[in-house]
């Protein structure tokens, strides 16, 4: 099923006992089909936020709408079947093999067991978990594995909507890059509506398709698509935490095709022609473009097509005016 | 179950073969022998187990005794804990009570309280109720500390799939806390089969019939008899409880040493 928007509408949260708001009134809508991401200093409310869509948390004013229904006018077992959710600590069911663990929605559904087989298999092809392992405990299984079983389980229903809480924290940053990359693909086919929050300003780039980055209170500073955030940061609070080096991530947005090449035959003279080893592709980032041509040292770094021909070089100022765009 | 709990299971069932082997040593040995022949040893008269003719009887009827006075009292244990677990994992500040009043049971001579009961009932009922009072405090702590000890990312989990509250009871928070909440069960057990013996003052308490017959005849042939069994009680219900746990969670049993 593909996603469904989620609309939050003048939402607070308040704790019992605390002197100020959690979440201070905020209105967001997460698109239809997007990954948004949350981020924010710790304690902003990030995981507040995110609980009181799927009502583990319930909001002391305001509403929260999916595709237009409250959430509060659905019996909240059946609502929380209909929402995927990867915890922080991934929370498998230890007493149950990844297989049950898989099923856990399917069957709290009442799916037919026959259906519950061939989904569980299903879902371990798609987050690459090797058939072998579905007999397991989830003991058995080392960090990067659980958390793509976690991914497995929230997707195992085919929910509309995916709330995703720091779903690759556990992990090294190598396991966690490829997860990230596998998300992405992921979504490319299955067009959920992702919430996903994170610590990990990179990760928040390179999955969403809008940040919102909070601050404590759960205010929301700015919400915008990865590169307007980076290009244009709405407050000091939000450059501070994009960081001195938010260009060289704003490069990492863009891919060596989103530039004007400079055509073949119009090449630089000779002694400026870069040398072998500077070559990158249409698909390459803007970032490794620039690290390639900073590393041979030379001005430019030709690019080379899929079939190996010469489409083209790309010099530090094409690199620079991609990003004044 | 860990790595010792498994070497106890093996070590275990070794005493039981053994056990078994040496009595059909002796059994083969003391075969025609008589009441009027020699003994085959002072202290212990292979002649009363197998020669006497009342015996085979009078052992099974103790062993009825014994295993009920332990099965009756654990099994209305386990009924009487899971309520007062109940109520005290909703009404907290309601624990403190309830585990004192567990612990005040064991501060009663048990002497005292058999003796007071079977004047009120008849001394099966008495002997009963006295025996599951002094399971309660072991049972219940277990199945409270089992259930808080459930992970609260497991519980996060199956609220957030959207398990009701006793969806959740069933399918993840007793299926954790089993082993513990059975390693209560075991503890009690084991404790009850020693403390049947004391409502051998109330005309009843399994094997130690023998032993208390033993003692006052000064004859050690029963003494020894009803000790070896009671024990051998504990240790093969001990093992058959072990058994159900490790059929029952399999999770466990694949991790063991971790
Ligand atoms: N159950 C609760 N009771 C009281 N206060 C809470 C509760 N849960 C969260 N808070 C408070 O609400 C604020 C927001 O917490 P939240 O967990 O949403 O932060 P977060 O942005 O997810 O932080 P982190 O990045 O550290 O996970 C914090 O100040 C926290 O102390
Ligand atoms: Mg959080």
């Amino acid at each position: 099923m593909t996603g469904q928007t989620i609309e939050l509408v003048g939402v607070t949260k308040t704790f019992p006992g605390a002197d100020r708001p959690a979440v201070a009134p905020l209105d967001l809508t997460f698109a239809a089909g997007e990954i948004t991401a949350l981020i924010g200093p710790s304690g902003c409310g990030k995981t507040t936020t995110l609980r009181m869509v799927n009502r583990l948390i319930e909001p002391t004013a305001g509403a929260i709408t999916i595709d237009g229904v409250d959430v509060r006018d659905r019996p909240v077992t059946e609502l929380r079947r209909d929402i995927g959710y990867v915890i922080q600590q991934i929370g498998l069911f230890p007493h149950r093999t990844i297989a049950q663990n898989i099923a856990t929605v399917p069957s709290l559904k009442g799916w037919p067991k026959a259906r519950i087989a061939e989904r569980v298999e299903e879902l371990a092809d798609l987050v690459g978990i090797e058939p072998a392992m579905l007999t397991r405990y989830p003991s058995e299984l080392s960090g990067g594995q659980q958390q793509r079983v976690g991914v497995a389980r929230a997707l195992a229903a085919d929910p509309p909507v995916l709330l995703m809480d720091e779903p690759f924290g556990a992990v090294d940053p190598i396991v966690r890059g490829r997860l990230q990359q596998e998300l992405r693909t992921l979504q490319d086919r299955l067009h959920k509506t992702i919430v996903l929050v994170t610590h990990d300003l990179d990760e928040a780039i390179t999955l969403g398709d809008k940040v919102a980055v909070l601050d404590v209170g759960g205010i929301v500073e700015q919400f915008a698509t990865p590169d307007d955030l980076l290009a244009a940061p709405a407050s000091g609070l939000v450059a501070d935490f994009l960081g001195r080096d938010r260009s060289i991530r704003r490069l990492a947005l863009s891919t060596v095709a989103d530039l004007d090449l400079v055509p073949p035959d119009l090449a630089p003279p000779e002694g400026d022609r870069p040398p072998g080893d500077a070559v990158v592709t249409p698909a390459t980032t803007l970032r490794e473009a620039l690290d390639v041509i900073l590393t041979a040292s030379t001005p430019a770094a030709t690019v080379v097509d899929d079939d190996g021909t010469t489409i083209g070089t790309v010099t530090l100022d094409a690199i620079r005016e991609g990003l004044a765009r | 179950m860990t790595r010792p709990g498994r070497r106890r299971v093996v070590i275990g069932a070794a005493v039981v073969v053994a056990t078994g082997l040496f009595a059909w040593w002796a059994k083969v040995r003391i075969d025609g022998l008589s009441l009027d022949t020699q003994s085959t040893s002072t202290w212990f008269r292979w002649e009363y187990v197998f020669v006497r003719e009342r015996t085979p009887d009078e052992l099974e009827e103790m062993f009825r005794q014994h295993l009920q006075l332990t099965v009756v009292p654990v099994v209305a244990g386990i009924a009487i804990s899971t309520v007062l677990t109940a109520v005290g994992r909703r009404v907290r500040w309601l624990l403190a009570p309830i585990y004192g009043l567990g612990s005040f049971l064991y501060a009663i001579p048990s002497l005292a309280l058999f003796g007071i009961l079977s004047t009120y009932q008849s001394n099966e009922t008495a002997a009963t109720a006295a025996l599951t009072s002094y399971t309660l405090l072991i049972i219940t702590r277990n199945m409270v500390e089992g259930l808080d000890g459930v992970s609260p990312a497991a519980l996060d989990a199956a609220d957030g799939m959207g398990m009701s509250r006793t969806q959740r009871l069933l399918r993840v928070e007793l299926p954790l806390a089993a082993p513990t909440i059975l390693t209560g069960v075991r503890v009690a057990t084991v404790t009850t089969v020693g403390l049947v013996g004391i409502s051998v003052v109330i005309q009843l308490g399994g094997f130690a019939v023998l032993i208390f017959d033993g003692y006052e005849r000064q004859f050690t042939t029963p003494l020894v008899l009803g000790t070896v069994l009671s024990i051998a009680l504990a240790i093969a219900l001990d093992l058959a409880l072990r058994a159900v746990g490790w059929f029952a969670t399999p999770w466990n049993r694949r991790t063991a040493g971790r």
